[in-house]
């Protein structure tokens, strides 16, 4: 048995559709301790993508509000500085004034420009690091429940194995110690029933009932097949 | 879990924290960071908002106004011309030689030659301690008696006891001036030559005119242009100033609405998310809370030993795949239960059959524990 607690059913466990739609990868080398890895963030992509694009596409139409805002007042002190200018410049011909009034109005629309280009540049990244950080959260929900998934592929092939814990800042913690609980609770019953059997087969043995016996070896060795069978489901 | 037969299952606000360690967790680290990126970029905004209000305003106060035309000074206080004095005021002509105390009553020209007004000067320095050189108009329209204080306040500080002895003679100069000016009722001693600024001064100054008993002060309004169309502009520039104030204060106004507009619309966003982010985080959460809180219950019932029917989510829940992989983990377990009482019960029938049980206690005993299982499991699928 693996001690990798992601690796418990060996290189025979069958590749299954996760909740996400993917395929699961086949559990990892045995000995190599488990890494996260950037291209499994998104474990379950409409669970975790259906929050992380909520709070996403709301982030981005606040941040939007408020940079239209900001470059309204903006365009505003710009175009009160060019107001400024032509009172200036009222009833003036002069080159120095044609020349002060085209050059404070190329530096003001360059400085709108760049206001413009530096708020986008900001609410990207906002935007950005949020969707990151989203991905992040909602893989913490996705990891335990992606886990959980691939022991109910193992229950439902008839496979008890041990259950290992969940990495460290994981959430569902909880819901994981019910299933942990659970899965210990079941796998105890038919370990109990199955060292039952295999009292009854040796008890059989020692009152000196044959596998021979006429009419009985046969239920005896279909018995000790199903004992068998049952403990390597358990392993 | 399941819902009472005939009557469809309906959420309950109660039941929205099905896991409060997780939906709390989640969600209120999802606002968390949520509202820590807004106030990052609440703060940028502001600052920026802060800045280029401002910049607008200071453009907005920097902008030239039309002036406002002056308003010619009424205000003399060092000045008085009488305009008008009733002939009853006047006072009856004094003997040069019975005038007393250094006071000298000279007879006055008013210009024309005409002895009809009389100009006393007098300098009382022992009462007041300055020398005023006054000059009144014994009588008619237009002679002015001047009161000129700073000038009498200069001759005063020259003499205090000295005025008292030239009193006679600085009176007799002072009848002097009034007899030359006399004949020019504008004149006032110190005129500086200048037409326009006389006449506008006359326009300007409040006409005082004495009476028996009263004196009456005309202080000059101001028109819009005058009869004479000497201020054609002034209202028409006041107004204008007027409006280009307004206009300032209104861009101001406006500039100010929109940096308040901002801030806001912050506070709204704020609120917004902290509110929202969170009703709605929870609520979603409990999408997946309440899989997850029926999957436990489940769960418990296995613990327990017990395989009864897996019932299928309500309609709006998330996690149906997860659901359909608990479903087929469940049913496998009971497939090995299944499994396990078919190969039980086929052992003990067979060991019936061939009577185990007498052949030692021990064989017996197993056996009973054998029936024991078979009834646990038969009965887990129940």
């Amino acid at each position: 048995m693996s001690s990798h607690p992601h690796s418990d059913q060996g290189a025979k466990l069958p590749t299954a559709t996760v909740a996400g739609g993917g395929r699961r990868p086949p559990s990892g080398a045995v000995t190599r301790p488990y890494r996260r890895r950037l291209s499994n963030y998104l474990l379950n992509k409409r669970l975790q993508l259906r929050y992380v694009g909520f709070v996403t596409v709301l982030s981005a139409v606040l941040s939007g509000t408020l940079g239209y805002l900001i470059w309204q007042q903006e365009h505003q002190a710009s175009s009160q500085i060019m107001e400024s200018v032509e009172n200036l410049c009222e009833g003036v011909d002069g080159e120095a004034c044609a020349d002060l009034r085209a050059e404070l109005g190329q530096n003001l629309s360059r400085h709108d420009t760049n206001l413009v280009l530096i708020m986008s540049a900001v609410g990207v990244g906002l935007v950005g690091v949020l969707f990151l950080l989203m991905v992040i959260m909602t893989h913490k929900i996705a990891g335990p429940l992606y886990k959980v998934s691939k022991y109910f592929d193992r229950m439902a092939k008839g496979r008890l194995g041990p259950v290992y814990p969940l990495r460290k800042g994981d959430m569902l913690q909880d819901f994981y110690d019910k299933f942990q609980l659970m899965h210990e609770s079941v796998r105890a019953q038919f370990q109990q029933d199955n060292e039952l059997v295999g009292r009854f087969l040796r008890v059989c043995d020692e009152a000196g009932v044959t596998r021979d016996e006429v009419g009985f070896a046969e239920h005896l060795a279909a018995l000790e097949a199903h004992r068998a069978g049952r403990e390597k489901s358990l392993e | 879990m399941r819902a009472a037969r005939g009557k469809p299952y309906r959420r309950s606000w109660k039941n929205l924290l099905l896991n409060k360690r997780y939906q709390l967790g989640f969600t209120l680290s999802m606002v968390g960071l949520s509202t820590a990126l807004m106030t990052f970029l609440g703060y940028w905004v502001m600052h920026e908002a802060k800045r280029a209000t401002a910049v607008a305003i200071g453009n907005v106060e920097g902008q030239r106004c039309p002036p406002l035309p002056e308003i010619p000074s009424t205000n003399q206080p060092s000045r008085v011309i009488i305009d008008e004095i009733s002939p009853m005021m006047a006072p009856p002509p004094v003997d040069e030689a019975s005038a007393p105390n250094g006071e000298a009553a000279v007879p006055n020209g008013d210009g024309d030659g005409d002895n009809d007004g009389d100009a006393d000067a007098e300098a009382n320095a022992a009462a007041e301690g300055q020398a005023d050189a006054e000059a009144e108009p014994a009588a008619g329209v237009g002679a002015d008696v001047e009161a000129a204080g700073e000038a009498g306040a200069d001759e005063g500080a020259a003499g205090d006891a000295e005025a008292a002895e030239d009193g006679a003679d600085q009176g007799a100069a002072g009848d002097a001036e009034a007899a030359e000016d006399g004949a020019d009722p504008e004149s006032d001693g110190d005129s500086d030559g200048d037409d326009d600024s006389a006449q506008e001064g006359e326009r300007s100054r409040p006409r005082v005119t004495l009476d028996e008993g009263t004196m009456r002060i005309e202080v000059p309004q101001w028109t819009a242009g005058g009869a004479d169309g000497d201020q054609p502009n002034f209202v028409e520039a006041v107004v204008q100033n007027y409006r280009c104030q307004h206009g300032k204060i209104a861009k101001t106004a406006r500039i100010q609405a929109g940096y308040r507009l901002i801030l806001g619309v912050l506070i709204g966003v704020g609120v917004f998310l902290i509110f929202g982010l969170t009703f709605w985080g929870i609520k979603m959460t409990h999408h997946l809370a309440g899989p997850l809180y029926k999957v436990e219950l489940y769960f418990a019932k296995m613990r327990e030993g017990r395989f009864d029917e897996v019932y299928d989510l309500r309609k709006g829940d998330q996690l149906v795949e997860f659901y359909e992989q608990f479903k087929a983990a469940h049913h496998g377990i009971k497939r090995m239960q299944r499994a396990d009482i078919d190969a039980l019960r086929t052992a003990i029938d067979a060991a019936d059959e061939q009577e185990l049980g007498a052949r030692s206690p021990e064989l017996a005993a197993v056996l009973d524990e054998l029936r024991e299982a078979l009834a646990r499991k038969e009965k887990s699928l129940e």
